[in-house]
């Protein structure tokens, strides 16, 4: 395999230590040229240090890490980087820290004012000609975007990238993201499912240092998510439906949602494999209640539903031996 | 830790923003201010010191009467006391200051060799000291001049050359200290070398041969007199390329 056909990132048996923690505990992880990949977790999965290690800013324990079939070090000038929380000289302006960021890729003066002109522009600081030190979250982190990309990076490293913006920031950073599908390899971590389902073809679900599943989108939600949902809702008080399904056999789990502005009354949602017989039944206990029904809805599984019963789900000594790569295919 | 990045890849940018950052943040009025404070008032003060001596113990104490000497011998004392000191202040977060506040990250992910990220640091302050010692000395030798009736510069340079390379050793021994510890930590162990050095300077032998007779030779040359050169800027000029190894060295292998 050359270097060209080699995958954008590709990790293998990664392990980390921090002193007695154990940070990444064999990662193995393949994303392919052009792909948009969500890398999830919850806070301390280790998502970050994942990233750490792909930019060579820190050391693997054990395993191997290749950027474009070569050492990432060596890889930096085909890479644009994002971290958690930017730093910048707040005594420079946006575009002096971009001109700066691209003389640091020795761009020529023609290519980096062209690109600075015009990631100001995507990142809505143009006309913005104060200093950074007085910037907000939401800017920084955008001109965090815009240097990121002013080498027009063959991967595009994001850590959290829309955790400090609000609604529309974050709509606009993740039309970015999509955008370059195909064009540059996007690998981003977030815990913020919703940005990965939008825009992402490709997700890893890390937790305590593992991967817990890989691969096409649609493919580990359907892997992964286990039974259908089904969401009820009555015209009063769901205690008695709910302990009614309990008896159920076609019933696997049953939630209770307490009434709240939002969802206006009380919902059960019940997890089932028997959609049908789940049509059939909960008609006829809702009428044995005297109730009436006011929502019935089959809910198509989600990302969510796979990241909360992975995550919360107990440790599997079996499991435990496998490696990911073994256990849910090499993520392509 | 930093892959097959040219050695020194970078090292003009990041040059042009360590220069551009002192004259565009308080960096620049710090030691040039302090330097220009001490020209101006070394001389002022080597000139009155008499009266303002007579005014304190009688005007019929018999004190010699003051040279251009005087003048040489305040500006030297104020270099190698003070003006290590604030070196010693300023520069002991350059590069952990960098880590602390992430730029140092958005700065190493691109293709810029960590050496030349310090080396950078080490170069603009040194252009910076040189700078503000090169405008003090001419100060002190102007307002000089002014107050006494005959001047001779030599002395004042050689002393001035001296001290800069004492000074280039606390750059490259802060800089080198911030790339493993924190600003307040380097400021401890830089300030604990002082320390050391002065202690050394006691034995004869090591005021001989090694940098801790720098701060003696600076006084020395100032005050025109005889005293060994070679040996303390020497050695002082390999403890400088030996701080910038270890530097250069603990940077490359921290994990950021």
């Amino acid at each position: 395999m050359t270097a060209s056909e080699a995958p954008a990132v590709e990790i293998r048996g990664l392990a980390k230590h921090y002193g007695p923690v154990r940070a990444l505990d064999g990662v193995d992880l393949t994303v392919e040229h052009g792909s948009v990949f969500g890398f999830v977790g919850p806070n301390g999965a280790g998502k970050t240090t994942t990233l750490r290690v792909l930019l060579g800013l820190a050391r693997a324990d054990a395993g191997s890490v290749r950027v474009f079939g070569g050492e990432p070090g060596a890889m930096r000038r085909r890479i644009g980087f994002l971290p958690d929380v930017p730093g910048y000289y707040s005594w420079m302006r946006a575009d002096e820290f971009l001109r700066f960021a691209g003389s640091l890729f020795s761009l020529d003066s023609d290519t980096l004012e062209a690109r600075v002109r015009a990631l100001l522009d995507m990142s809505g600081l143009g006309g913005v000609n104060t200093r950074i030190g007085g910037y907000s979250r939401g800017m920084r982190q955008r001109l965090g975007i815009a240097q990121a990309l002013i080498n027009a990076p063959d991967l595009l490293l994001l850590d959290e990238p829309t955790s400090a913006l609000d609604p529309i920031g974050r709509k606009d950073v993740l039309d970015m993201i999509a955008e370059l599908r195909g064009r540059t390899t996007v690998l981003f971590s977030t815990h913020i499912l919703g940005d990965v389902e939008r825009v992402c073809d490709h997700v890893a679900v890390l937790d305590h240092g593992r991967i817990r599943a890989v691969g096409p989108l649609d493919e580990v939600v359907s892997r992964h998510a286990g039974a259908q949902r089904v969401v009820v809702q009555l015209d009063g008080d769901a205690g008695d439906l709910a302990e009614r399904l309990a008896g159920e056999t076609w019933v696997e789990t049953i939630t209770r949602a307490l009434p709240t502005a939002s969802n206006g009354g009380d919902l059960v949602e019940i997890a089932t494999d028997d959609i049908p017989r789940a049509r059939r039944r909960l008609p006829v206990l809702v009428a044995e209640l005297g109730a009436g029904l006011v929502r019935f809805e089959v809910r198509q599984p989600s990302l969510e539903d796979v990241f909360v019963s992975l995550v919360t789900a107990e440790p599997d000594p079996g499991r435990a031996e496998r490696r990911p790569a073994e256990s849910e295919g090499n993520g392509r | 830790m930093s892959g097959s990045i040219g050695t020194l890849a970078g090292f003009g940018t990041l040059l042009r923003k360590e220069l551009t950052e002192i004259r565009r943040t308080w960096r620049w009025l710090v030691l040039p201010g302090l330097l220009l404070f001490f020209a101006v008032t070394g001389p002022v003060g080597a000139r009155l010191s008499p009266e303002l001596l007579r005014s304190v113990i009688g005007t019929d104490a018999n004190l010699p009467t003051p040279t251009y000497l005087d003048s040489w011998a305040q500006w030297t004392k104020n270099l190698t006391q003070l003006g290590v000191f604030v070196l010693l202040g300023t520069l002991g977060g350059s590069v952990s200051g960098e880590v602390r506040q992430g730029t140092a990250l958005l700065v190493l992910t691109k293709p810029v060799s960590r050496a030349a990220f310090l080396l950078a640091k080490v170069v603009a302050n040194a252009v910076l000291v040189l700078v503000a010692a090169l405008v003090g000395t001419l100060v002190t030798w102007a307002i000089t001049i002014a107050l006494f009736p005959t001047v001779d510069a030599g002395p004042l340079l050689r002393a001035t050359a001296a001290w800069l390379v004492l000074a280039g050793l606390v750059i490259c021994l802060m800089v080198a200290l911030s790339a493993r510890f924190s600003a307040l930590g380097s400021v401890g162990y830089g300030f604990g070398a002082i320390i050391v050095l002065s202690l050394l300077s006691l034995w004869g032998p090591a005021t001989r041969w090694t940098p801790a007779g720098l701060s003696a030779t600076v006084a020395r040359l100032g005050a025109d007199q005889s005293t060994p050169v070679l040996w303390p800027v020497l050695t002082t000029i390999v403890l400088m390329a030996v701080c910038l190894l270890l530097g250069v060295r603990t940077l490359a292998r921290r994990e950021l």
